[in-house]
Protein backbone atom coordinates (compact mmCIF):
# COMPACT_ATOMS: atom_id res chain seq x y z
CA UNK A 1 0.00 0.00 0.00
CA UNK A 2 1.01 3.87 -0.36
CA UNK A 3 -0.18 6.87 -0.49
CA UNK A 4 -1.30 8.82 -3.50
CA UNK A 5 -1.30 12.26 -3.55
CA UNK A 6 -5.04 12.60 -4.14
CA UNK A 7 -6.02 9.31 -2.44
CA UNK A 8 -4.52 8.69 0.30
CA UNK A 9 -4.73 4.72 2.27
CA UNK A 10 -6.85 6.39 4.70
CA UNK A 11 -9.40 7.32 2.11
CA UNK A 12 -9.37 4.62 0.38
CA UNK A 13 -9.92 2.87 4.05
CA UNK A 14 -13.13 5.35 4.40
CA UNK A 15 -14.31 4.26 1.17
CA UNK A 16 -14.44 0.84 1.80
CA UNK A 17 -15.84 0.86 5.15
CA UNK A 18 -18.56 3.24 3.37
CA UNK A 19 -17.57 6.25 5.52
CA UNK A 20 -17.35 9.16 2.83
CA UNK A 21 -20.17 11.04 1.14
CA UNK A 22 -21.93 10.71 -1.56
CA UNK A 23 -19.85 12.82 -3.52
CA UNK A 24 -16.65 11.96 -2.22
CA UNK A 25 -17.59 7.92 -3.32
CA UNK A 26 -19.12 9.08 -6.87
CA UNK A 27 -15.72 10.71 -7.17
CA UNK A 28 -13.36 8.04 -6.14
CA UNK A 29 -15.78 5.49 -8.30
CA UNK A 30 -15.14 7.56 -11.40
CA UNK A 31 -11.20 7.48 -10.70
CA UNK A 32 -11.31 3.90 -10.28
CA UNK A 33 -13.09 3.63 -13.47
CA UNK A 34 -10.11 5.51 -15.00
CA UNK A 35 -6.91 4.41 -12.94
CA UNK A 36 -6.15 0.66 -12.78
CA UNK A 37 -3.73 1.29 -9.62
CA UNK A 38 -6.09 2.81 -8.02
CA UNK A 39 -8.60 0.33 -9.00
CA UNK A 40 -6.11 -2.33 -7.57
CA UNK A 41 -5.30 -0.28 -4.38
CA UNK A 42 -9.14 -0.71 -3.31
CA UNK A 43 -8.65 -4.66 -4.32
CA UNK A 44 -6.22 -4.84 -2.17
CA UNK A 45 -8.01 -3.27 0.67
CA UNK A 46 -11.15 -4.76 0.13
CA UNK A 47 -9.55 -8.48 0.23
CA UNK A 48 -7.78 -7.61 3.34
CA UNK A 49 -10.88 -7.02 4.57
CA UNK A 50 -12.20 -10.02 2.88
CA UNK A 51 -9.39 -11.90 4.69
CA UNK A 52 -9.91 -10.99 7.73
CA UNK A 53 -13.64 -11.45 7.34
CA UNK A 54 -13.31 -14.86 6.14
CA UNK A 55 -10.79 -15.98 9.25
CA UNK A 56 -12.86 -15.01 12.19
CA UNK A 57 -16.13 -16.68 10.43
CA UNK A 58 -16.21 -19.92 11.64
CA UNK A 59 -15.49 -18.63 15.71
CA UNK A 60 -18.55 -19.30 17.80
CA UNK A 61 -19.62 -19.27 21.10
CA UNK A 62 -18.02 -22.34 23.07
CA UNK A 63 -21.89 -23.85 24.01
CA UNK A 64 -22.50 -23.48 20.01
CA UNK A 65 -18.91 -25.56 19.27
CA UNK A 66 -19.98 -28.42 21.85
CA UNK A 67 -22.96 -28.70 20.13
CA UNK A 68 -22.62 -28.45 16.58
CA UNK A 69 -19.07 -29.86 16.80
CA UNK A 70 -19.66 -32.35 13.66
CA UNK A 71 -21.33 -29.68 11.82
CA UNK A 72 -18.92 -26.82 12.37
CA UNK A 73 -15.49 -28.68 11.62
CA UNK A 74 -15.98 -28.99 8.00
CA UNK A 75 -17.37 -26.09 7.71
CA UNK A 76 -14.75 -24.35 9.63
CA UNK A 77 -12.17 -26.43 7.05
CA UNK A 78 -13.45 -25.38 3.91
CA UNK A 79 -13.66 -21.85 5.16
CA UNK A 80 -9.97 -21.91 5.68
CA UNK A 81 -9.45 -23.44 2.56
CA UNK A 82 -11.66 -20.57 0.74
CA UNK A 83 -9.92 -17.80 2.62
CA UNK A 84 -6.72 -19.79 0.94
CA UNK A 85 -8.20 -19.32 -2.54
CA UNK A 86 -8.87 -15.59 -2.24
CA UNK A 87 -6.00 -14.89 -1.22
CA UNK A 88 -4.03 -17.42 -3.79
CA UNK A 89 -5.89 -15.53 -6.93
CA UNK A 90 -4.28 -12.55 -8.60
CA UNK A 91 -6.87 -11.64 -10.04
CA UNK A 92 -8.98 -8.68 -8.76
CA UNK A 93 -12.56 -9.91 -9.43
CA UNK A 94 -12.49 -12.07 -6.22
CA UNK A 95 -15.20 -10.14 -4.02
CA UNK A 96 -16.35 -10.43 -0.55
CA UNK A 97 -18.14 -7.96 1.53
CA UNK A 98 -20.50 -6.63 4.13
CA UNK A 99 -22.43 -4.07 4.86
CA UNK A 100 -20.01 -1.23 5.52
CA UNK A 101 -19.93 -0.71 1.89
CA UNK A 102 -22.88 -0.21 0.09
CA UNK A 103 -23.43 -2.72 -2.31
CA UNK A 104 -24.51 -0.40 -5.38
CA UNK A 105 -20.78 1.10 -5.27
CA UNK A 106 -19.37 -2.95 -4.85
CA UNK A 107 -21.14 -4.47 -7.56
CA UNK A 108 -19.77 -1.30 -9.60
CA UNK A 109 -16.05 -1.65 -8.35
CA UNK A 110 -16.45 -5.26 -8.88
CA UNK A 111 -17.78 -4.66 -12.99
CA UNK A 112 -15.13 -2.23 -13.56
CA UNK A 113 -12.19 -4.38 -11.81
CA UNK A 114 -13.36 -6.94 -14.02
CA UNK A 115 -13.37 -5.10 -17.29
CA UNK A 116 -9.89 -4.04 -15.95
CA UNK A 117 -8.78 -7.56 -15.43
CA UNK A 118 -10.58 -9.39 -18.54
CA UNK A 119 -10.06 -7.20 -21.35
CA UNK A 120 -10.83 -10.40 -24.05
CA UNK A 121 -14.38 -10.99 -22.43
CA UNK A 122 -15.54 -8.08 -20.92
CA UNK A 123 -18.80 -7.65 -22.78
CA UNK A 124 -19.85 -11.51 -20.43
CA UNK A 125 -19.90 -10.88 -17.26
CA UNK A 126 -20.07 -13.35 -14.18
CA UNK A 127 -21.01 -12.67 -10.90
CA UNK A 128 -22.34 -14.32 -7.94
CA UNK A 129 -24.62 -13.05 -5.30
CA UNK A 130 -24.13 -14.55 -1.13
CA UNK A 131 -26.13 -13.95 1.20
CA UNK A 132 -26.45 -15.61 4.41
CA UNK A 133 -28.21 -13.75 6.81
CA UNK A 134 -32.25 -13.34 6.72
CA UNK A 135 -32.60 -9.71 7.65
CA UNK A 136 -35.62 -8.82 5.54
CA UNK A 137 -33.80 -5.42 4.09
CA UNK A 138 -30.95 -7.58 3.46
CA UNK A 139 -32.74 -10.15 1.48
CA UNK A 140 -34.13 -7.22 -0.45
CA UNK A 141 -31.22 -5.66 -1.59
CA UNK A 142 -30.26 -8.53 -3.22
CA UNK A 143 -33.28 -9.01 -5.36
CA UNK A 144 -33.27 -4.98 -5.71
CA UNK A 145 -29.12 -5.73 -7.09
CA UNK A 146 -29.91 -8.66 -9.08
CA UNK A 147 -33.23 -7.36 -10.62
CA UNK A 148 -31.34 -3.86 -11.77
CA UNK A 149 -28.53 -6.07 -13.32
CA UNK A 150 -30.58 -8.30 -15.01
CA UNK A 151 -32.49 -5.37 -16.28
CA UNK A 152 -29.45 -3.47 -17.35
CA UNK A 153 -28.09 -6.17 -19.29
CA UNK A 154 -31.21 -7.83 -20.63
CA UNK A 155 -31.61 -4.36 -22.25
CA UNK A 156 -27.71 -4.35 -23.65
CA UNK A 157 -25.74 -6.27 -25.65
CA UNK A 158 -23.79 -7.35 -23.25
CA UNK A 159 -24.17 -10.66 -21.81
CA UNK A 160 -24.50 -11.58 -17.42
CA UNK A 161 -24.51 -14.57 -15.94
CA UNK A 162 -26.31 -14.37 -12.27
CA UNK A 163 -26.25 -16.23 -9.31
CA UNK A 164 -27.72 -15.97 -5.94
CA UNK A 165 -25.98 -18.24 -3.82
CA UNK A 166 -27.69 -18.56 -0.46
CA UNK A 167 -26.37 -20.07 3.16
CA UNK A 168 -27.11 -20.05 6.51
CA UNK A 169 -29.97 -18.06 7.45
CA UNK A 170 -30.03 -16.38 4.14
CA UNK A 171 -31.94 -19.92 3.15
CA UNK A 172 -34.69 -17.75 4.49
CA UNK A 173 -34.84 -16.45 0.56
CA UNK A 174 -35.55 -19.32 -0.96
CA UNK A 175 -37.88 -21.29 1.54
CA UNK A 176 -41.06 -21.40 0.28
CA UNK A 177 -42.68 -19.76 3.54
CA UNK A 178 -45.02 -16.71 1.35
CA UNK A 179 -42.75 -13.91 1.86
CA UNK A 180 -42.60 -10.83 -0.31
CA UNK A 181 -38.70 -11.76 -1.16
CA UNK A 182 -39.90 -15.30 -1.68
CA UNK A 183 -42.26 -14.04 -4.53
CA UNK A 184 -39.81 -11.46 -5.85
CA UNK A 185 -37.23 -14.20 -6.19
CA UNK A 186 -39.63 -16.15 -8.25
CA UNK A 187 -40.95 -13.77 -10.52
CA UNK A 188 -37.16 -12.88 -10.91
CA UNK A 189 -36.52 -16.54 -12.43
CA UNK A 190 -39.39 -16.65 -14.62
CA UNK A 191 -38.36 -13.62 -16.19
CA UNK A 192 -35.00 -14.08 -16.37
CA UNK A 193 -33.08 -16.85 -17.72
CA UNK A 194 -29.43 -15.76 -16.88
CA UNK A 195 -30.24 -15.91 -12.99
CA UNK A 196 -29.73 -19.14 -11.03
CA UNK A 197 -30.32 -19.64 -7.17
CA UNK A 198 -28.01 -21.33 -5.30
CA UNK A 199 -28.58 -23.70 -1.56
CA UNK A 200 -25.99 -24.51 0.04
CA UNK A 201 -26.54 -28.37 1.11
CA UNK A 202 -24.28 -28.40 4.25
CA UNK A 203 -26.94 -25.22 5.47
CA UNK A 204 -30.10 -27.17 4.37
CA UNK A 205 -28.70 -30.67 5.61
CA UNK A 206 -28.26 -29.16 9.25
CA UNK A 207 -31.23 -27.37 9.09
CA UNK A 208 -33.61 -30.32 8.32
CA UNK A 209 -31.90 -32.51 11.07
CA UNK A 210 -32.84 -29.83 13.45
CA UNK A 211 -35.90 -29.31 12.40
CA UNK A 212 -36.90 -33.33 11.72
CA UNK A 213 -38.15 -32.42 8.24
CA UNK A 214 -37.62 -31.43 4.49
CA UNK A 215 -37.49 -27.84 3.91
CA UNK A 216 -40.00 -26.66 1.15
CA UNK A 217 -37.85 -24.45 -1.36
CA UNK A 218 -38.99 -22.75 -4.49
CA UNK A 219 -39.13 -24.02 -7.56
CA UNK A 220 -36.10 -23.88 -9.80
CA UNK A 221 -33.50 -23.92 -6.11
CA UNK A 222 -30.35 -26.13 -7.17
CA UNK A 223 -28.88 -27.20 -3.70
CA UNK A 224 -24.94 -27.15 -4.23
CA UNK A 225 -22.69 -29.91 -2.02
CA UNK A 226 -21.54 -26.50 -0.05
CA UNK A 227 -21.39 -22.84 0.00
CA UNK A 228 -17.68 -22.49 0.41
CA UNK A 229 -17.64 -25.21 -2.46
CA UNK A 230 -19.37 -22.91 -5.20
CA UNK A 231 -17.56 -19.90 -4.41
CA UNK A 232 -14.19 -21.36 -4.60
CA UNK A 233 -15.73 -23.14 -7.87
CA UNK A 234 -16.64 -19.59 -9.56
CA UNK A 235 -13.58 -17.93 -8.45
CA UNK A 236 -11.70 -20.67 -10.17
CA UNK A 237 -13.98 -19.98 -13.10
CA UNK A 238 -13.54 -16.43 -13.57
CA UNK A 239 -16.84 -15.33 -11.57
CA UNK A 240 -16.72 -12.11 -9.74
CA UNK A 241 -18.08 -12.66 -5.90
CA UNK A 242 -19.98 -10.04 -3.55
CA UNK A 243 -21.22 -11.13 -0.48
CA UNK A 244 -24.20 -9.01 0.64
CA UNK B 1 -37.01 5.28 31.65
CA UNK B 2 -39.96 4.42 34.30
CA UNK B 3 -40.07 0.98 35.58
CA UNK B 4 -42.99 0.35 33.43
CA UNK B 5 -41.45 1.25 30.12
CA UNK B 6 -38.25 -1.05 31.27
CA UNK B 7 -40.63 -4.10 32.14
CA UNK B 8 -42.39 -3.93 28.55
CA UNK B 9 -39.34 -3.89 26.49
CA UNK B 10 -37.79 -6.02 29.31
CA UNK B 11 -38.27 -8.98 26.70
CA UNK B 12 -37.08 -7.41 23.80
CA UNK B 13 -34.04 -6.35 25.39
CA UNK B 14 -32.96 -10.15 26.51
CA UNK B 15 -33.85 -11.29 23.04
CA UNK B 16 -31.61 -9.05 21.61
CA UNK B 17 -28.91 -9.43 24.16
CA UNK B 18 -29.27 -13.47 23.67
CA UNK B 19 -28.65 -12.58 19.70
CA UNK B 20 -25.90 -10.61 20.43
CA UNK B 21 -23.72 -13.19 22.17
CA UNK B 22 -22.32 -14.84 19.15
CA UNK B 23 -20.99 -11.49 17.77
CA UNK B 24 -19.90 -10.06 21.35
CA UNK B 25 -18.05 -13.72 21.20
CA UNK B 26 -16.08 -12.97 17.92
CA UNK B 27 -15.36 -9.30 18.51
CA UNK B 28 -13.69 -10.66 21.64
CA UNK B 29 -12.23 -13.58 20.24
CA UNK B 30 -10.98 -11.42 17.89
CA UNK B 31 -8.95 -8.92 20.83
CA UNK B 32 -7.50 -11.82 23.03
CA UNK B 33 -7.42 -15.32 20.89
CA UNK B 34 -8.21 -17.04 23.67
CA UNK B 35 -11.65 -18.66 24.31
CA UNK B 36 -11.84 -18.74 27.60
CA UNK B 37 -10.83 -15.11 27.97
CA UNK B 38 -13.35 -14.37 25.10
CA UNK B 39 -15.90 -16.26 27.35
CA UNK B 40 -15.73 -14.69 30.58
CA UNK B 41 -15.27 -11.09 28.59
CA UNK B 42 -18.96 -12.02 27.20
CA UNK B 43 -19.91 -13.30 30.28
CA UNK B 44 -18.92 -10.09 32.10
CA UNK B 45 -20.71 -8.04 29.31
CA UNK B 46 -23.56 -10.10 29.46
CA UNK B 47 -23.76 -10.17 33.19
CA UNK B 48 -23.35 -5.70 33.37
CA UNK B 49 -25.78 -5.35 30.83
CA UNK B 50 -28.43 -7.02 32.75
CA UNK B 51 -27.31 -5.06 35.87
CA UNK B 52 -27.37 -1.70 33.87
CA UNK B 53 -30.62 -2.32 31.62
CA UNK B 54 -31.70 0.90 33.23
CA UNK B 55 -29.08 3.15 31.47
CA UNK B 56 -29.44 2.31 27.78
CA UNK B 57 -31.97 4.82 26.73
CA UNK B 58 -32.46 4.32 22.77
CA UNK B 59 -32.84 0.42 22.08
CA UNK B 60 -32.38 1.38 19.17
CA UNK B 61 -28.62 1.46 20.30
CA UNK B 62 -28.19 -1.22 22.20
CA UNK B 63 -25.46 -2.74 19.93
CA UNK B 64 -22.76 -0.10 20.21
CA UNK B 65 -23.86 -0.03 24.32
CA UNK B 66 -23.01 -3.41 24.67
CA UNK B 67 -19.57 -3.36 22.62
CA UNK B 68 -18.70 0.21 25.04
CA UNK B 69 -19.35 -2.61 27.47
CA UNK B 70 -17.33 -5.21 26.27
CA UNK B 71 -14.40 -2.49 25.77
CA UNK B 72 -14.36 -1.77 28.72
CA UNK B 73 -14.30 -5.36 30.02
CA UNK B 74 -11.41 -6.04 28.07
CA UNK B 75 -9.69 -2.89 29.10
CA UNK B 76 -10.15 -3.98 32.49
CA UNK B 77 -9.05 -6.98 32.02
CA UNK B 78 -5.66 -6.01 30.22
CA UNK B 79 -5.06 -3.63 33.44
CA UNK B 80 -5.18 -6.50 35.83
CA UNK B 81 -2.98 -8.38 33.41
CA UNK B 82 -0.39 -6.01 32.60
CA UNK B 83 0.07 -3.04 34.88
CA UNK B 84 2.89 -1.15 33.87
CA UNK B 85 2.46 -0.94 29.95
CA UNK B 86 0.34 1.54 27.73
CA UNK B 87 -2.68 -1.38 27.25
CA UNK B 88 -3.13 0.35 23.13
CA UNK B 89 0.86 -0.26 22.10
CA UNK B 90 0.95 -3.88 23.88
CA UNK B 91 1.79 -6.17 21.19
CA UNK B 92 0.54 -9.55 22.10
CA UNK B 93 2.61 -12.67 20.76
CA UNK B 94 1.90 -16.63 20.96
CA UNK B 95 4.16 -19.27 22.53
CA UNK B 96 4.94 -21.06 19.07
CA UNK B 97 4.81 -24.75 20.05
CA UNK B 98 5.22 -27.63 17.62
CA UNK B 99 1.35 -28.25 17.74
CA UNK B 100 0.84 -24.24 16.78
CA UNK B 101 3.30 -24.27 13.94
CA UNK B 102 1.67 -26.94 12.37
CA UNK B 103 -1.66 -25.41 13.41
CA UNK B 104 -0.16 -22.03 10.90
CA UNK B 105 0.18 -23.93 7.93
CA UNK B 106 -3.76 -23.07 7.05
CA UNK B 107 -4.79 -19.33 6.33
CA UNK B 108 -7.32 -18.65 9.03
CA UNK B 109 -5.08 -19.30 11.56
CA UNK B 110 -2.22 -17.36 9.93
CA UNK B 111 -4.34 -14.11 9.70
CA UNK B 112 -5.78 -14.60 13.07
CA UNK B 113 -2.03 -14.70 13.95
CA UNK B 114 -1.14 -11.70 12.08
CA UNK B 115 -4.20 -9.80 13.75
CA UNK B 116 -2.77 -11.15 17.04
CA UNK B 117 -0.03 -9.58 17.18
CA UNK B 118 -1.12 -5.77 16.10
CA UNK B 119 -0.98 -3.26 18.78
CA UNK B 120 -4.12 -3.84 21.31
CA UNK B 121 -5.66 -0.63 19.96
CA UNK B 122 -5.20 -1.24 16.50
CA UNK B 123 -6.56 -4.63 16.83
CA UNK B 124 -9.46 -3.54 18.62
CA UNK B 125 -10.46 -0.84 16.52
CA UNK B 126 -10.17 -3.58 12.58
CA UNK B 127 -12.32 -6.59 14.81
CA UNK B 128 -15.13 -3.51 15.52
CA UNK B 129 -14.48 -2.04 11.43
CA UNK B 130 -14.28 -5.66 9.84
CA UNK B 131 -16.21 -7.70 11.86
CA UNK B 132 -19.02 -5.98 13.04
CA UNK B 133 -19.10 -2.74 10.53
CA UNK B 134 -19.46 -0.44 13.07
CA UNK B 135 -18.87 3.24 11.81
CA UNK B 136 -15.77 5.49 12.66
CA UNK B 137 -17.62 7.44 14.96
CA UNK B 138 -19.49 4.71 16.89
CA UNK B 139 -15.90 2.83 17.51
CA UNK B 140 -15.39 6.12 18.55
CA UNK B 141 -17.58 6.32 21.32
CA UNK B 142 -17.21 2.76 22.07
CA UNK B 143 -13.47 2.90 22.46
CA UNK B 144 -13.79 6.45 24.03
CA UNK B 145 -11.24 7.60 21.27
CA UNK B 146 -11.33 10.61 18.61
CA UNK B 147 -12.12 9.91 15.04
CA UNK B 148 -9.06 10.75 14.00
CA UNK B 149 -7.37 8.44 15.61
CA UNK B 150 -10.01 5.44 14.74
CA UNK B 151 -8.89 6.18 11.43
CA UNK B 152 -5.12 6.15 12.13
CA UNK B 153 -5.08 2.83 13.95
CA UNK B 154 -7.14 1.49 11.16
CA UNK B 155 -4.68 2.51 8.33
CA UNK B 156 -1.81 1.20 10.55
CA UNK B 157 -3.48 -2.19 11.29
CA UNK B 158 -4.20 -2.56 7.69
CA UNK B 159 -0.93 -1.79 6.56
CA UNK B 160 0.69 -3.91 9.13
CA UNK B 161 -1.46 -6.73 7.77
CA UNK B 162 -0.83 -6.45 4.18
CA UNK B 163 2.93 -6.29 4.71
CA UNK B 164 2.56 -9.65 6.45
CA UNK B 165 -0.25 -11.10 4.55
CA UNK B 166 1.37 -10.60 1.34
CA UNK B 167 4.91 -12.36 2.22
CA UNK B 168 2.64 -15.17 3.12
CA UNK B 169 1.10 -15.06 -0.63
CA UNK B 170 4.66 -15.04 -1.74
CA UNK B 171 5.78 -17.76 0.31
CA UNK B 172 3.08 -19.79 1.80
CA UNK B 173 0.43 -19.93 -0.74
CA UNK B 174 1.31 -19.29 -3.86
CA UNK B 175 4.14 -22.20 -3.40
CA UNK B 176 1.62 -24.11 -2.13
CA UNK B 177 -1.27 -25.68 -4.05
CA UNK B 178 -2.48 -27.41 -1.32
CA UNK B 179 -5.07 -25.15 -0.17
CA UNK B 180 -6.63 -25.25 -3.75
CA UNK B 181 -6.43 -28.72 -4.58
CA UNK B 182 -8.20 -29.72 -1.37
CA UNK B 183 -11.58 -27.84 -2.40
CA UNK B 184 -11.41 -28.98 -5.96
Amino acid sequence: MHNDPKYSDEHLNAFIDNQLDTAEKAELLDAVRHDAELSQRVCKLQKLHNLIQLSYQSVEVPEQHKEQNQLTKPTKFKWVAAASFLFAIGSVVGWLSHQTISSNSLIEIAEVSHNHATTNNAEHWKLMLHVSTAKPHRLNIVLDEAEALLEEYANSSRNLELEILTNSDGLALVTNSGKDYNKRLQTLQQKYANLAVMVCGQTLKRIQHKQGKALKLLPNTSVVSSAINQVVKRQQSGWSYIRI
Amino acid sequence: MNPLEFICRSPTFKKQLAEMRPRLYKVAYSWCHAADVADDLVQDTVIKALRNAHSLRDINKMNSWLFSILANCWRDYLRQRKQTDDIDECIFTNDDTPEFAQERQNITDIVQQAVATLPQGQRQVLSLVDLEGFSYAEVAEIVGIPSGTVMSRLNRARKALAEQLLELKEENVLTNGTHIRVVK
